[in-house]
């Protein structure tokens, strides 16, 4: 006789349970198990995962969970049908909404009602009727058990669970015997946390992560063995032998539970319509309206491809998709927010028409099969760039337009990797917090699966690597890796129903005040088969909105960034030559290493710029044969003459994902839908069977082409290369479009354009100190924070960027408006003026100092610093005593200080550079300056030094680092080759200050340093210093 | 009323094939195991020194009610707790 789970925890019911959906199912599997059931606390956060996979294994899934009631007891219920589920689903969202985040609980008066289709099990020790056997109050349990009958009927089943704990067979018996008596039938669960005995470690150290104890210390909190996994039909016969009747009920109620979580019949909701018109003749209508203001008059070729789309987009169904989004793209228009889509939707004619997107189709060259086709089974997605000041009234707006009930946030889960494993596991283990420290900074892996090799090889952790407690140590942050730990919002993700949400996925609580959150993620709503749009917040689009309003300001000139010409030379000669530092994704150490090859003077050459510098097209060696024929080292071919149209404009090689879908077309007759198929499938790793079959039709329909074997078998092979590494075009061209306009904006307004690049960080490559760095190299003034003239913001003075009070530390909102609104009485005349008139605190007003706002007051640092000692003690309302010339002999700060002040209260410095400053310790031996180098010969050797703005170590490189370290005139280029890196692997990566001896390499147009040998500079000037004595005053170190 | 043995006295124990003790030996004297009341498991400090036992209350021929565990490791029996 079998047996079926019906109580089992993933590691969805958050640090409680130790395995993912998938791991339980394989388990069940391998014991034949016909179906097994997912009851997380309170959720069903985990449920389309484990319903799938389940469903993959051929077990039937039985979707449940472990309710919290009356905030102590545990109840289970499991969903008999789709009803049961809806029902399921909205007592959960209640349980959820009625309490504060994290703290769910359903009010048991709330069980009368939403129960039908529901089957309840009594719970786990923390049952409500368990529980009151266990404090001894065996008739109030009998009440209880009453009162669930009544409830549920038949559908209320007495749930004994043997974990072999002491007392629970004593339990046991107390429970069956009170099923006897109430004619409840009894059922057998194990109460499962983990798939496999092993994992028991993993759950108690979860344990100890969420209660904040050591193993050591947490005798009282842990279950007291390891009898909770998923065990198979003969084990638990066993522990039930006593009560057979308990393991047939498993069957009896897995058979009842039929739920099918297919939503298809769920659409989204109807757009409210103007009179006489349907979904279909108003999308159309709009269409041909605003046709005409994008494209003037229309040739046959936009009639052509307006008529195909609408036609297609009809035949779907897709209409009502399409006016959702343009009434939200239509809001942000009229309401002067930014905002553009993204992705494959730029491939539409009519999303373009229709304002959702920026992309001209036809004069970009795109492809609508790529968004949109026939053969199409899941809702296509179109997301939306906003900018990141403006989201939120975006989304605002779709909750209102929609209503409450009807729209939602997407989750997405923060899991356990490589830096929070260490740190947690490790303080659960009872490691040195100082260690894990180190090790968490140290650890440049991402996944915690590749700690023991990442921490193993180097030196400090060497020693460690052969104990015990370090092997249990790596291999529970191996089992942790990717456990979801806690819930979060999606950066952008909305759900908008026509039904109530509630029905289909429970609701919760996020942290952000008054907002709701649905308990899927991204994949599980897209597999779900939920209308989604993304919301992304896109900081570019707000830098270039805050740039034009500068610019507006400073010069009274205002700039529509869509009605410049995208041809400008002088715009195309600063990226070619690779300053593009802040510009929109072309910014990167990779990216200007490639730029002086590929040399981008068109949006057509923008868009594969934007492209190719990724990691897949890397890897799949697509981007240095595009490279070689651009410079026209190698000659461009085609391996047929019907794909010369395709490919023409990346010189034969493939690097859209479009080219892929029109050479399937081209080449072997494939629909747009087939075409797109494939193009997953080969992204996607299929089945070999699948593969063989796709091959099969492609050379058939080839040889229905008149082509060759040979031929045709090459071009599908080329494509199998590449269709795992291809960007998608449009979403290429709607980047290169701002790509442009960042460019533009830096060339022609570079203060407006860097006051706005500092006041959206954090965003792009480079941090704020070493953009400061590029303004100044670009002849923009950078002034610091002035008490009497700065604002919150950056703003433009006199064509000079005056830095903002936001970059000083402990300067919050309230800060700055008390300083404002005192202000604008009259200007601060002294520190004590300043001090008297507003109400800051003394760290703020230090600060303020050590950033030099109050230079504008002729007084010394320190000078300023005592006098506000002086003010602290005589209190805001003591004597209006001035200091006016009284010098205190308080010897000057030096540079150094300065700097390192400065950088303690904001980060950076306006005036100093770290180079500069460190230079004239440095300036023996050789130490030249990245100016100096870049005019030498290539194979000469050099000995530099910098700060380090870049470390990069890419999977495409075999183990090469790449740095950029910059001095107090530009960046240079500094590449480690593997053996180099693993010996100076420490300072490389910890020290942000190095000297570098190397060669100096040249190489169309780019210069390296080609490292032999790495120093931390703080030796090095120890070491000039000791045999350069000078008669200068000793600096003291970093503050 | 019960008392926990001060350090758990190690003694002597048939079990049948299901691991289940069907006599004891304590202080030379071999009593029968008339009945088992409860069984549990614990496991426990397995970062460290690791811990495992199999619990059985039972009752003697000769009328004693005492919890015997079995350690997992090192495969020997213990009294633990005699019940008055």
């Amino acid at each position: 006789m079998s047996y079926v789970e019906l109580h089992c925890h993933s590691n969805f019911s958050l640090l409680d349970g130790s395995s993912h959906p998938e791991e339980l199912v394989a388990r069940a599997r391998e014991f034949g198990m016909p179906a097994l059931a997912i009851t997380d606390h309170d959720g069903l956060y985990g449920v389309v995962t484990f319903y799938k996979a389940a469903k993959q294994a051929g077990i039937k899934p039985i979707i449940g969970a472990e309710l919290t009631v009356d905030q102590k007891y545990h109840l289970t219920l499991l969903a008999k049908n789709n009803r049961g589920y809806s029902n399921l689903c909205r007592l959960i969202t209640r349980a959820q909404l009625d309490h504060s985040k994290g703290e769910p609980s359903l009010d048991s008066s709330c069980l009368t009602s939403h129960t039908d289709g529901i089957i309840c099990l009594s719970g786990c020790r923390k049952g409500e009727i368990p529980s009151l056997f266990l404090d001894g109050k065996a008739s109030q349990a009998e009440a209880a058990a009453g009162r669930y009958r009544e409830i549920f009927g038949d559908n209320f089943f007495i749930e004994l669970q043997n974990n072999l704990c002491p007392g629970d067979e004593h339990l046991c018996r107390q429970l069956a015997g009170l099923a006897d008596r109430l004619g409840t039938k009894c059922v057998a669960t194990n109460n499962v946390h983990y798939a496999t005995k092993d994992r028991h470690r993993l759950h108690d150290v979860l344990v100890c992560i969420k209660n904040g104890v050591t193993l050591d210390k947490s005798g009282h909190l842990r279950r007291p063995n390891a009898e909770f996994y998923l065990k198979p039909a003969a084990e638990m016969r066993e522990l039930f032998s006593d009560y057979p009747e308990a393991i047939e009920n498993s069957l009896f109620i897995a058979d009842q539970c039929n739920v099918d979580l297919n939503f298809t019949s769920y659409r989204f909701p109807d757009f409210p319509l103007p009179d006489g018109q349907t979904t279909e003749s108003y999308l159309a209508k709009l269409c041909w309206e605003k046709a005409k203001e994008k494209y003037g008059e229309l040739s046959q070729r936009v009639r052509d491809q307006i008529s195909y789309e609408l036609e297609l987009i009809k035949r779907l169904g897709l209409s009502g998709y399409f006016l959702i989004v343009w009434d939200i793209m239509d809001y942000a228009r009229r309401n002067g927010i930014p905002a553009q889509g993204r992705g494959s939707a730029a491939n539409s004619i009519v999303a373009y028409i229709l304002g959702i997107t920026r992309v001209d189709p036809i004069r970009h060259n795109l492809f609508f099969g790529r968004f949109i086709n026939e053969e199409m089974s899941a809702l296509p997605d179109i997301d939306i760039d906003v900018s990141t000041n403006h989201r939120e009234k975006l989304i605002q707006y779709v909750y209102q337009k929609y209503g409450e009930e009807h729209t939602t946030m997407v989750s997405t889960f923060v899991t356990f990797q490589a830096r929070n494993a260490i740190r947690e596991v490790g303080k659960a283990l009872g490691m040195p917090p100082h260690i894990l420290d180190h090790m968490a900074k140290a650890v440049g892996s991402y996944s915690a699966q590749d700690i023991d090799r990442d921490l193993g090889s180097l030196e400090q952790f060497k020693q460690y690597v052969t104990s015990v407690s370090w092997q249990q140590f790596i291999s529970l942050c191996k089992e942790i890796a990717d456990c979801p730990r806690h819930p979060s919002i999606h950066v952008g993700g909305m759900i908008i129903s026509s039904c109530p949400l509630s029905e289909i996925v429970p609701l919760e609580r996020a942290t952000m005040p008054a907002r709701v959150v649905c308990q899927w993620d991204k994949d599980a709503v897209e597999d779900a088969g939920l209308v989604k749009v993304d919301i992304l917040g896109l900081r570019m689009l707000s830098l270039i909105d805050e740039a034009v309003e500068l610019i507006e300001k400073s010069r009274g000139i205002r700039i529509d960034l869509d009605k410049i010409p995208f041809d400008d030379e002088t715009v195309y000669d600063m990226i070619c030559r690779a300053d593009t530092m802040g510009v929109f994704q072309v910014e990167s150490r990779a990216q200007m290493q490639t730029l002086p090859r590929t040399k981008p003077r068109s949006i057509e050459d923008l868009t594969v710029e934007v492209a190719i510098i990724r990691p897949g097209p890397l890897q799949g060696h697509m981007v240095h044969p595009y490279i070689r024929r651009k410079q026209g080292r190698e000659k461009v071919n085609y391996l047929h003459p019907r794909l010369k149209p395709i490919l023409e404009e990346t010189l034969g090689v493939i690097l859209f994902q479009e080219q892929v879908l029109r050479v399937a077309i081209a080449i072997a007759d494939f629909t747009a839908g087939e075409a797109e198929s494939l193009r997953r499938a080969m992204s996607r790793k299929r089945s070999r069977k699948a593969m063989e079959e796709l091959r099969q039709r492609f050379l058939q329909g080839a040889r229905q082409n008149g082509i060759s074997k040979t031929v045709a078998e090459r071009v599908f092979d080329t494509l199998k290369g590449f269709a795992e590494y291809g960007f998608c075009k449009s979403h290429a061209a709607g980047f290169a479009l701002l790509a442009y306009q960042s460019a533009w904006l830096k060339c022609y307004y570079p203060a407006e354009f860097y006051a706005a690049l500092l006041n959206n960080q954090p965003m792009g490559f480079y941090t704020p100190e070493v953009i400061i760095g590029d303004a100044k190299r670009h002849g923009v003034g950078v002034l610091p924070v002035d008490i009497n003239r700065s604002h919150a913001r950056c703003t433009i003075e006199e064509g000079k960027i005056r830095l903002g009070f936001r970059y000083v530390k402990e300067m919050g909102e309230a800060a700055i408006a008390s300083l404002e609104e005192a202000r604008a009485k009259a200007p601060f005349a002294s520190l004590g003026d300043f001090y008297r008139r507003t109400d800051l605190s003394r760290e703020a007003v230090e600060n303020l100092t050590l950033a030099g706002a109050m230079d504008c007051f002729s007084k010394p640092k320190r000078q300023l610093l005592w006098e506000l000692g002086i003010l602290e003690r005589n209190g805001r309302d003591g004597l209006m005593l001035d200091y006016p010339g009284y010098q205190v002999p308080l010897p000057n700060m030096t540079e150094l200080e300065e700097l390192s002040c400065e950088y303690k209260v904001q980060g950076l410095s306006a005036r100093l550079h770290p180079m500069q400053v460190m230079r004239k310790e440095i300036s023996r031996d050789g130490i030249m300056r990245s100016s100096e180098i870049m005019s030498l010969f290539p194979g000469t050797k050099v000995r530099t030094a910098g700060y380090v703005v870049c470390r990069q170590a890419p999977r495409t490189a075999k183990g090469h680092v790449f740095l950029t370290l910059e001095d107090e005139e530009g960046l240079l280029n500094i590449v480690l080759k593997p053996h180099i890196y693993e010996k100076y692997r420490y300072i490389a990566r910890m020290e942000p200050l190095l000297v570098v001896e190397g060669v100096l390499q040249r190489r169309e147009g780019i210069t390296n340093v080609i490292a032999e040998r790495l120093a931390c500079l703080r030796q090095e000037r120890e070491h000039q210093q000791a045999m350069y004595p000078a008669p200068a005053p000793r600096a003291r170190s970093f503050c | 009323m019960s008392r926990q043995l001060q350090k758990a006295e190690e003694i002597e124990v048939k079990a049948n094939i299901a691991g289940v003790p069907v006599s004891l030996t304590r202080k030379g004297h071999r009593e029968k195991v008339a009945a088992i009341y409860e069984r549990w498991r614990l496991a426990d400090e397995w970062w460290g020194k690791e811990v495992e036992r199999g619990y059985f209350r039972v009752r003697t021929s000769a009328g004693l009610v005492c919890d015997i565990y079995r350690d997992t490791e090192s495969n020997r029996w213990y009294l633990d707790r005699i019940y008055d």
